[in-house]
């Protein structure tokens, strides 16, 4: 009977430690499946935490891209500066470099808020490629410390009624430099 | 994730239930491989999608001053005047000391276009009514229309392409002149247009002109 009870107790026995060790293997399992999971959740939110910042800094870049279209269309649109034909339409890509001389920061500074409220932060120049190097500055208002800036270039035919011949405009070769800054 | 050999050991003798053990294990394999395949798919779809934003990218502003820039630059060269300074001689009475690039000179190149080219040999100084810099038309065109570009659009770091055809009755069209920037490249993939520029040339065609530019 005694042998029966050792045979039966051993047999338990070999059970329990089988069964313990299936268990261990199990927790095991589950803790690298965790910990698995929990680096993948940790990269996704690197991830996120990256792509949110760059797409900040785009964002920002972006805007300031819009600004500095914005800032050229009216540059090159400006009334005081097109190529007028009496109460005709005005010449498309003309700018008149007599007006242009003209309108100078030193006549601006009397207007200055108009010209703020239109351009903010701006430096916007015609430069002159053609008959001769020329650099007429336009619109000067750089802040002391700016983050970025943006630079536009437009091309345009400069009008110059002063160099014309019997009645006839001369018509020079330049372009519009427009810088934004923020 | 049992191990197969755990599994055997504990695999009772009976058939039958041998046979529903070999079930939940096929079962258990197959929902691994299920998990496995989920991850493989939104591993794929992140990186597409990752993909997609990264390449698929083009700011309104490049947009912008690409087209803005070839048919600004396109209108402005055409309207521009030749210097007195570049010592024009004209054989008839014209626009005299000012002749426009576009509706002069060119126009001018189309004209005595084979004074210039006879077969593939160029004639620089061949006749033209218009002689600036003592060389003809389509030379002169030439000269100038890549000293303007590389001042504007090479100093921009882009890349350009001009070309200029002549339509007359005989098709098909004369190649005027093509101008590229100083790498010689030229613009072959994406690229803006200017749209093309028409002249009309008197009693003999049309020369269409267009500017590509790219980055």
């Amino acid at each position: 009977m005694n042998i029966i009870m050792d045979i039966i107790k051993s047999v338990m026995k070999r059970r329990m430690a089988f069964s313990g060790r299936r268990a261990q293997v199990h927790l095991t399992e589950t803790i690298a499946i965790l910990f698995i999971f929990f680096i993948l959740v940790g990269l996704g939110i690197s991830f996120y935490g990256k792509y949110k910042s760059i797409s900040f800094v785009e964002q920002q870049e972006e805007q300031l891209q819009a600004r500095a279209i914005r800032t050229t269309l009216r540059a090159i649109f400006l009334p005081e500066l097109l190529c007028s034909r009496g109460s005709a339409e005005p010449e498309e890509n003309c700018m008149d470099v007599v007006k242009a001389r003209e309108f100078s920061p030193q006549l601006q500074d009397q207007f200055d808020d108009y010209y703020f409220e239109m351009f903010s932060y701006a430096n916007i120049t015609l430069q002159q490629v053609y008959p001769s190097l020329e650099k007429i500055p336009l619109y000067v208002h750089v802040p002391e410390t700016y983050e970025q800036r943006e630079t536009t270039f437009f091309v345009m035919a400069l009008r110059d009624e002063t160099k014309g011949e019997r009645g006839v405009p001369s018509y020079g070769f330049g372009y519009l430099r427009v810088e934004v800054f923020s | 994730m049992t191990p197969p050999s755990a599994l055997s050991k504990t695999a009772p003798k009976n058939p039958s239930l041998k046979i529903s053990s070999s079930k939940t294990i096929s079962t258990k394999g197959q929902m691994e491989i299920m998990g496995l395949v989920i991850i493989v798919i939104l591993i794929t779809l992140g990186l597409l999608f990752a993909a997609l934003f990264a390449f698929n990218k083009e700011t309104q502003k490049k947009v912008f001053t690409r087209k803005g820039l070839a048919s600004s630059t396109m209108s402005a060269m055409l309207k521009s005047t030749v210097s007195p300074e570049e010592g024009c001689v004209e054989t008839y009475i014209g626009r005299g000391n000012l002749p426009q690039l576009g509706e002069d000179i060119l126009e001018d190149c189309a004209l005595y276009f084979d004074e210039y080219k006879v077969g593939e040999t160029t004639i620089p100084k061949g006749y033209s009514q218009f002689h600036c810099q003592g060389v003809h038309s389509c030379e002169f065109f030439k000269n100038k229309a890549d000293e303007l570009l590389q001042q504007s659009l090479g100093a921009w770091g882009k890349h350009y392409e001009l070309r200029s055809d002549f339509i007359d009755e005989f098709p098909p069209p004369k190649e005027l002149l093509v101008v590229r920037d100083a790498s010689g490249i030229g613009c072959s993939g994406e690229r803006d247009a200017s749209g093309v520029y028409p002249i009309k040339v008197k009693f003999a065609g049309l020369v269409e002109s267009q500017l590509y530019v790219c980055d």
